[in-house]
């Protein structure tokens, strides 16, 4: 009884998702051929749901901003997380290198200066722009011409005046300025003009690859990284493409800087071709004071070698 | 992401729905879906997926849901 029961039961079930399948075929048959008509039911059975959705999509009320601001922070904050778990992870690596760095500078000789530590006690507004006063003057060792620093290899400026207790900056964004810089990742040299309002302004010729990143170093000035380049203006129709360079440090937030005992040692270029000159005119030279007459008795020619090897028995 | 967590809780409901309830109410809750996205126009996977589904859930519901009682009533 009771397996029968079942068989009849199993049957039924069979027969049961049969109808079901069958009549859901025909349903996906009778949509493909008029997708308009389930398309037209499913718009408006799903409108509330659809009506839900634009509202928390488009809605600026409090409660789906609400949910919105929150799912963008968690984001938010999980993008932070990982930029800063890279970031601790490139500070070591920068920390290792610079340690190797300093090794090796002390390997081959070249000792790190040492430097004056100095507050700024003035800047714009209350002096000219690009110009800043610092506490520490000729007292103290400051001379004229010594580069300034923030951080360990930023260099800004160079003094310009030279008061007993105090002194002035200029810093290379000041118009007028201009040194030689080396730009790495377009791996050029060029003239860094100073631009005044905290900016300087580099230019190079076209189809060199300046690009927004680029690290301007001053190579007369060791270790003197200026800035990085912030912006490139390029239009294919000039000859030169210029990049703007703005310092690392908004001035009015730089409280110390680091001032260098000896002033840039700048070599004009007729003092290096006197240079060169002087170095080649030596080369040329030959000392004859020092030269001493060495005489020898020795006689033996290749000739003579021979007759003796010939004749010997 | 979203949209992978999106279609992980559609899966979810879906399969505590089927065995709960049941899923044939899962297929016209397909058609419906499929026409409102417009895929009768191309291919109603998600009807086709509903299909397969409930006939695949109706073996296998059975084996997971002891219905002892039920086998006794119609004996």
């Amino acid at each position: 009884m009771k397996v029968h029961s079942r068989l009849n039961s199993k049957q039924s079930k069979e027969k049961r998702i049969a109808r079901v399948v069958f009549i859901a075929v025909i349903v996906l048959i009778l949509g493909m051929m008029v997708p308009r008509l389930l398309m037209f039911a499913g718009q408006v059975v799903l409108y509330p749901v659809h009506s839900v959705h634009a509202w928390y999509q488009q809605s600026t009320a409090r409660l789906p901003m609400y949910i919105k601001d929150q799912t963008e922070l968690i984001s938010k904050i999980t993008e932070l997380e990982n930029k800063l778990s890279v970031a601790e992870s490139t500070n070591l690596t920068q920390q290792r290198l610079y340690e190797e760095n300093m090794w090796l500078r002390q390997l081959l000789g070249v000792n790190p200066e040492e430097r004056i530590a100095a507050a700024v006690i003035a800047r714009p507004t209350e002096l000219p722009y690009d110009l800043m006063q610092i506490d520490r003057g000729e007292r103290d060792g400051i001379k004229v011409g010594a580069p300034v620093y923030i951080g360990i290899d930023n260099v800004i400026g160079t003094i310009i005046y030279v008061a007993p207790t105090y002194s002035f900056v200029e810093l290379f964004t000041s118009p007028g300025f201009s040194a030689t810089a080396f730009i790495s990742g377009a791996d050029v040299m060029a003239t860094v003009e100073g631009y005044g309002s905290g900016v300087a302004r580099v230019s190079v010729p076209q189809g060199i690859p300046l690009s927004v990143g680029n690290l301007v170093h001053v190579p007369s000035i060791n270790p003197g990284v200026f800035g990085r380049v912030e912006f490139v203006e390029n239009q294919p129709s000039q000859p030169e493409q210029y990049g703007y360079i703005a310092l690392n440090k908004p001035i009015s937030g730089i409280s110390y800087v680091a001032v260098a005992r000896e002033p840039v040692a700048v070599a004009s270029v007729e003092v290096v071709e006197q240079r060169v000159r002087d170095i080649m005119r030596d080369a040329l030279k030959v000392d004859t004071k020092n030269f001493t007459i060495a005489s020898t008795t020795a006689s033996s020619t290749l000739e003579k070698l021979d007759e003796t090897a010939t004749t010997a028995p | 992401m979203i949209i992978e967590n999106q279609i992980a809780i559609a899966v979810l409901l879906s399969g505590w729905f089927t065995f709960r309830v049941g899923a044939l109410w899962l297929i016209p809750l397909a058609f419906l879906l499929d026409g409102y996205f417009g895929a009768f126009s191309d291919i109603p996977y998600i009807s086709l997926i509903a299909c397969v589904w409930y006939i695949i859930s109706e073996y296998i519901r059975p084996r997971l849901i002891v219905q002892s009682h039920s086998y006794e009533k119609v004996a």
